[in-house]
């Protein structure tokens, strides 16, 4: 405190602790930009204040608390969960609905047919514009197939996956699908398979988006990745 | 999840991936109960507490920023905030200034989840602890009312009927006590 400009400790406290009016806290704070005397006695009366905590005696938490904690964030969640996954039920239905056509042999019109009458807005038909087949990427398996529908409804477009005769992703693996455009994926989202390794997923396409040329389906650790990183299961 | 570090695990809360928060419960719970036990003493507001903490955690928008400080000094930030602001709810004073949230980012930056850093965690809680017998009695009083309990200066004046900057420069000396026994990783360097 040698430079006649520092202000005593007590502003100093004050100034920490927010207790000050506007102009004195503007004042200091100008000042402590210059001063490091100031400066070096602000910091270390924060890290002492800092240290406070550790002194304190951990106790162990009750066991019951943490699925109250969890129970009590995630039923407010689940609705976003919903959303963020896109799994609408109505699509779910018809991709399920779907599932079913595929092991007949069916014929496209006998599809647009059907599909006319799953509208989800009865005043817009729903509209098959191209079907993909996913085949195994590893002929070993060649268990494991799919389809993906490009379907259009007014001005919004959806892609419908099915799969069948995967194997049920353990811990956080998740399924993740890939559109391919010169060589660059882009998730459409994830999903699991049932213990008879069907699956599903609808993905909204968005006006800006990129066409695709080509999709995969990679089995990932997590379901949170942006660029493949486990093995791929299926593919166009 | 276990490998990974608590940024990670904040980022993957960030995209509201449940392990991850589950994660971070499991590793820091313990810490966050003690605290709002220690300035509550009262287990069902603990939990109150607890879960008030952890919401905040899941849907916070600004998150952690790593370049601010260490992990474990924001999260003591934010469960003071959401304890002090509980227990001033209670106390129903709304008169009582909120400590600036922002103070918590003069601390310097360590590097975490290291063993260096668990041992340097373990050395600032012997350190403190052992810097504690060095107070007086009003001394540890002044820091369970301002620190824990949230009382404003003031009003720790008012409540012991003394002049505030009484109050003042028994915070200095008892800052200056803690600080002194504390090594400081930045001069070491």
């Amino acid at each position: 405190m040698e430079n006649p400009n520092c202000h005593g400790t007590d502003q100093l406290i004050e100034y920490m602790f927010g207790e000050i009016n506007e102009e004195d806290r503007i004042r200091i704070e100008q000042h402590i930009e210059s001063c490091q005397t100031c400066r070096k006695e602000l910091e270390e009366m924060r890290d002492a204040w800092y240290a406070i905590p550790y002194e304190m005696e951990e106790i162990e938490a009750p066991a019951d608390l943490k699925s109250e904690v969890m129970d009590s964030i995630f039923k407010a969640e689940q609705p976003v969960m919903k959303k963020k996954w896109s799994m609408n039920t109505g699509w779910i239905a018809a991709a399920v609905l779907m599932l079913l056509l595929v092991g007949v042999s069916w014929n496209n019109n006998h599809l647009r047919n059907q599909l006319g009458a799953m509208e989800t807005n009865p005043s817009l038909p729903t509209q098959v514009l191209q079907i993909f087949a996913l085949n195994a990427a590893d002929s070993g398996r060649d268990a494991a197939r799919g389809s993906a529908w490009l379907m259009q409804q007014g001005d919004a477009k959806k892609l419908v996956f099915s799969v069948q005769g995967l194997s049920q992703a353990e811990g956080q693996e998740a399924y993740q699908v890939w559109l391919i455009h010169n060589g660059t994926r882009r998730s459409a989202g994830v999903f699991l398979v049932d213990e008879q390794g069907n699956g599903v997923l609808t993905y909204d396409m968005k006006e800006q988006q990129a066409p695709f040329e080509a999709i995969g389906i990679t089995l990932e650790p997590d379901a949170v990745g942006e660029k493949p990183r486990g093995k791929k299961v299926l593919g166009t | 999840m276990k490998n990974k570090t608590d940024l990670d695990l904040m980022q993957l809360v960030m995209i509201k991936h449940r392990p991850a928060l589950e994660e971070l419960y499991d590793r820091y719970v313990k810490l966050v109960y003690s605290f709002a036990m220690k300035s509550t003493n009262d287990e069902q507001q603990a939990r109150t507490i607890v879960q008030s903490v952890f919401t905040r955690l899941w849907t916070t928008r600004a998150g952690y920023d790593p370049s601010k400080g260490e992990y474990i000094n924001w999260l003591i930030t934010v469960t003071r905030n959401i304890t002090i602001d509980y227990i001033r709810k209670q106390r129903r004073d709304q008169t009582a200034v909120t400590m600036d949230p922002e103070i918590w980012e003069v601390m310097p930056d360590r590097t975490e989840n290291t063993p260096e850093h668990i041992v340097s965690q373990k050395l600032i809680r012997e350190q403190v602890k052992r810097s504690y017998q060095y107070l007086s009695k009003s001394q540890v009083e002044l820091i369970q009312y301002l620190y824990w309990e949230g009382y404003s200066l003031r009003e720790i004046a008012q409540m012991r009927n003394e002049p505030v900057g009484t109050v003042k420069s028994r915070l200095h000396q008892t800052l200056k006590i803690l600080r002194n026994h504390l090594v400081h990783e930045k001069e070491e360097t």
